[in-house]
Order: C-alpha cells, then structure tokens, then sequence
C-alpha cells in the first residue's frame, strides 16, 4: 500500500486542485493580463442575474439538452434495436455505428457546414431542385433553424454511441424469455412493452445521464459551424464562458459560469436517477 | 394458419430492418463520402453547385498538396502525435496504480474518492482549463508541447481512472489474496499476476486517451497558440477565416480523422466491448 500511496495521492491532487482553485476563482476578479486576484466575494454569481447574455446562454443550454436527450435516447434505442435484428450486412453497420464516435468533431463541424451550407451545399440544392423549397434553407444562418441543426449534429455522434451501449443490454435479455413470449403469441409491440423496456430502463438512466453531460459541453461544433451566430442565438452558456474567459480575459466570471454548466449536468443526472427510482 | 401468421410477421419484419438499415447506413456514410469527395476537388468546384454528380468536375490532389507542404499541419500532426501519444502513456502508467488501489484494497475515503472521481467526469473541462491557463502562465508552460502533455493529461485522468478501476474489478480479488499468501509482495502481484490479466483492457485505454487528445480543441486552442498549433486548431483556422476554405478544410478533415478511423476500425471488436464495460458501470 504504501508503494502505491504516492500515485494515489499525486492522482488526486492532479484532480481535485484545479477544481478547487477554481472555485476559488469564482469569487474573485481575475484578469488573464496581470494574473492578481482580488478577492470579490459573490459578486461574481451576483453579477450573473443581471447579464442578458447569461440569460439567453443559460436557455439555450437547457434547450440543447432537453432536445439532445429527447433526440437521441430515441433515436440510440431505434438503432440499438436495429443493429440487433440478424440481418446480412449487420457486421458492416456496427462496426460503421464507431465512425461518429471516432471523428473529431472539428472534421464534423467541416462537414456539416459544408452539406447543410445555404451556399453550396448539396442538402439545400437537393431541397430546391426536388420543389421541397424555392429558396435556399438558412440551415445554420438563421436563429430559428441553427440551434435545432447543432441539436442534430450532436445527435450523429451521440446516436450510434448510445446504439452500443442498448445493443450490450439488449444482448443480455433472456432469450428463453422472448421464446417463450412467442410461444405464447405476444405480438412484437407487447414483447417489447413487457419485456424489452423494463430490461431497458437503467441503461435509458444512464445513457440520459451521458447525453446531458455530453451536451452542455458541446464546443466545436459550435465554434466550427455558426460561432455562436446569427447573432447570440447559438450561444450556449459553455460556449459563452469560454469567450468570457480566453479571449475577454475575465477568467473569474468565466469560471462562475462553467460551474453553473456543472451544476446544470449534475441536477439533471440526479433528476434522472430520482425518476428511475421512483418508478 | 399459425404458420402463415408468423412468417407474414417476419416478413414485415425484416423488410422494415432493411429500410431502416439502409437509411442509418446512409445517414452514418454519406457525410464522410461527401467531404472525402469534396477533399479531391478543385477548390472553386467543392463550393460551386450543381454538386459533382450533376456536374463535371476537376479532379485534384491540390488540398492535399496545399495541406502537407504549405500549412502548419505538418507540424501540428506531428506535434498532436506527440502529445496524444505521451499524455495517453502518462496517464495510463499513472492512473493504473491508483486504479488497482481503488479496485483491490478497501481504505478509509475510498467512496468519496471514487465519487470524486465520478463528479469530475461530469464537470466540464472549462473549470480545469481556467486554473490550469493562470498555473501554466506562472510556471512558463503556455505555449509548449510539456505543458500541452500536461494538460491533456489532466483532462484525461478522471475517465481513464474511472475505466482502469472497471478494468482491474474483472481480475477476481481471490487472486491476488492468493499470490499475498504465496509471500508475494503487493509490487509483484501488480506485475506478474494482474498484469498479465488486464493487458488488453490497458491497450484499450490507452487508444481511447490516444484519440481523446488526437480530437480535443478547446485546451488545444487555449495552451498551444503561437509555437505549437495543434492538429484541430489547425483545421478550425480553414473555418474561421475571412474566407472559408472548405475544400483544404476537407482535406485537413480527412488527414485527421484517417489514423483514429484506422484504428477504431482495427480495435472495433476491443472498443465496443470497452464503451460497453465502461458504460455499464
């Protein structure tokens, strides 16, 4: 043990210093030019209240996460469900289902602003010789259409995750227990109502839990394709925190506001864990 | 009657599968194909439409000729290698004592350190950078591979501990109890009887470290600035500039993204069963 104690001990503090000093941080002013804190007390979470583009970056976090679960707990299930099926070509599409997880996100910040530009891009020019659309979409220029189309990038690389991680428990349901669900002619929906989905539902938690702490730190998709445009509709409030922080140099209200991106992953991982339960 | 009922159902079954394979397929491939189309265009051509069926274009190696002889990317594929590739070998020799220790020996503050653990995972990476930039700017290291090594390091160390002490929970405990009553020291049961034991899961850490580095932008983008651009940084700059340049953007896409493709697509058999055992706990 006591061989193993200066690891523990390095390993911990690699971890849990730079937390704390930040935490530290968020009750200080700091500028990233003169590095001197001034111990400020609350101010800056008071301060918080009081900022419009705090607000519209916190909303638009809450946002993205709700549409992000809502999306692709879903969307994983289909696939899962899909990849589970015995069909030719299955080995061809699982091993496909590890492309999103591996490409960096920047890669997919070039390719979606490229297929989905208003400009030049295929799905537009598709949209409008097809009759769908007379004009080009404003897919990611416009405020209505781009923090909905970011959602649905996130959601490419989440999907297929999620599928793996359904198909493992889907692949631990007993087998026995379907046969003899068919034996009994339970029809395809009652089987997965009664059996599937009760197997299903702590790795629903947990996948819940993934996609909530994957999606308030989206940040190069965003940086990549709108920048946080048109206007601040694209702001979330990680994407905020960091312009605060790096190129505005306000390293302790930056800081405040990451935690608050924290904390917003944390109530919804206990929210979603209370709702297991009780059920 | 029965029978007939059951192949009807199969049969919609499987042609709903097929649909639906053919739809997630497409959905998954087509970006991919469409930029690595876009990547051997002429640059006017890749933002020109009608789109490459529709319409001739001229083939060329001109992205790639630009991207490997007259960017930085060069460089900066060169340096990510070297970070991702240190940062994933620190962090896996470090982490992997305190994981065994986690695993192995029942201590006084263990669960609040394994729920520690699980609390930083869920914490961004924003609060680290911040104290991490203000360290780095003291200490001198802003702006150099060390530095950079370090940080990525940092990021990695809660998930990579997190998936060791999953790794070494699948070496049953009645071994080592054994090897302690052989006389053998607790070094050596690490060595010789866990090791052997968990190689593969340690291969497979390091390659998910290797590819979490090899992807990251934000601390990237934040430490290594002037000296040290970094491979997604890089291809971020394609995006940023006055004029978008999307075809040498897909290029520099499509260099980047070859080696962690490769190898996921090697290990895929390693990866999924590693997403699956991590996922799971």
């Amino acid at each position: 043990m006591l061989l193993l104690l200066p690891f523990f001990v390095f390993v911990t503090v690699l971890m849990a210093y730079p937390l704390a000093y930040s935490a530290w941080l968020t009750l200080n002013d700091i500028e990233l030019t003169d590095l001197k804190p001034t111990f400020v007390g609350p101010d800056n979470w008071l301060r918080l209240g009081s900022d419009p583009v705090f607000i519209t970056s916190a909303t638009n976090t809450v946002i993205f996460l709700l549409l992000e679960v809502a999306i692709s707990i879903p969307g994983g299930l289909a696939l899962g469900l899909l990849v589970n099926e015995n069909f030719r070509g299955r080995s061809i599409i699982r091993g496909s289902l590890l492309l999103p997880w591996a490409t960096p996100p920047i890669v997919m910040a070039v390719m979606f602003g490229f297929i989905f530009s208003d400009q030049f891009g295929v799905v537009n020019y598709m949209l409008q010789s097809l009759g769908i659309a007379s004009r080009p979409v404003m897919f990611f220029a416009s405020p209505q259409f781009a923090l909905i189309m970011l959602v649905l990038v996130a959601s490419w690389k989440n999907i297929p995750l999620f599928a793996f991680i359904f198909l493992s428990a889907l692949q631990n349901i007993p087998t026995e227990l379907m046969e003899s669900a068919k034996v009994y002619k339970a029809g395809a929906f009652n089987r997965f109502r009664h059996i599937t989905f009760p197997y299903l539902k702590p790795t629903m938690a947990s996948n819940s839990i993934l996609a909530a702490i994957l999606s308030v730190q989206v940040f190069d998709v965003i940086v990549g394709i709108t920048n946080g445009g048109p206007g601040r509709s694209t702001y979330t409030l990680y994407f905020y925190a960091y312009l605060t922080s790096f190129p505005f140099l306000h390293l302790g209200y930056g800081a405040t506001m990451a935690y608050i991106v924290g904390i917003i992953a944390v109530i919804f991982a206990f929210g979603v864990l209370r709702m297991y339960k009780v059920d | 009657m029965v029978k007939r009922n059951l192949t009807r159902e199969e049969a919609i079954r499987k042609i709903i599968t097929y649909v639906f394979a053919v739809i997630a397929a497409t959905l998954i491939i087509f970006p991919y194909a469409w930029i690595v189309l876009a990547s051997f265009q002429n640059w006017i051509d890749a933002v020109t439409l009608p789109p490459f069926p529709v319409r001739m274009v001229r083939w060329t190696l001109d992205n790639y000729i630009y991207n490997l002889s007259f960017s930085t990317l060069p460089k900066a594929i060169a340096d990510s290698a070297i970070v991702a590739i240190f940062s994933a070998i620190i962090v896996v020799t470090m982490c992997a004592w305190a994981a065994y220790a986690m695993s192995k020996i029942r201590f006084k503050g263990r669960d609040l350190l394994y729920n520690l653990i699980i609390i930083l995972y869920m914490i961004p990476g924003l609060p680290m950078l911040i104290p991490i930039v203000v360290l780095f700017k003291q200490f001198g290291l802003l702006d150099t591979l060390l530095g950079l090594i370090f940080a990525h390091g940092i990021i990695l160390i809660p998930l990579m501990t997190w998936f060791l002490v999953g790794v070494f929970d699948s070496v049953p405990k009645d071994l080592d109890e054994a090897a302690q009553i052989d006389g053998l020291s607790r070094f050596f049961t690490i060595i010789r009887v866990n090791m052997p034991l968990v190689k593969a899961g340690l291969a497979l850490i390091l390659v998910f470290s290797f590819t979490i580095s090899w992807n990251e932008l934000m601390f990237s983008n934040t430490i290594g600035i002037v000296n040290t651009p970094m491979l997604q940084p890089v291809i971020l700059d394609y995006l940023l500039g006055t004029r978008v340049q999307f075809a040498q953007a897909a290029a520099g896409g499509v260099i980047s993204s070859l080696p962690i493709v490769v190898l996921a697509y090697l290990l895929q058999r390693y990866i999924i069963s590693g997403i699956m055992k991590g996922a799971i706990k």
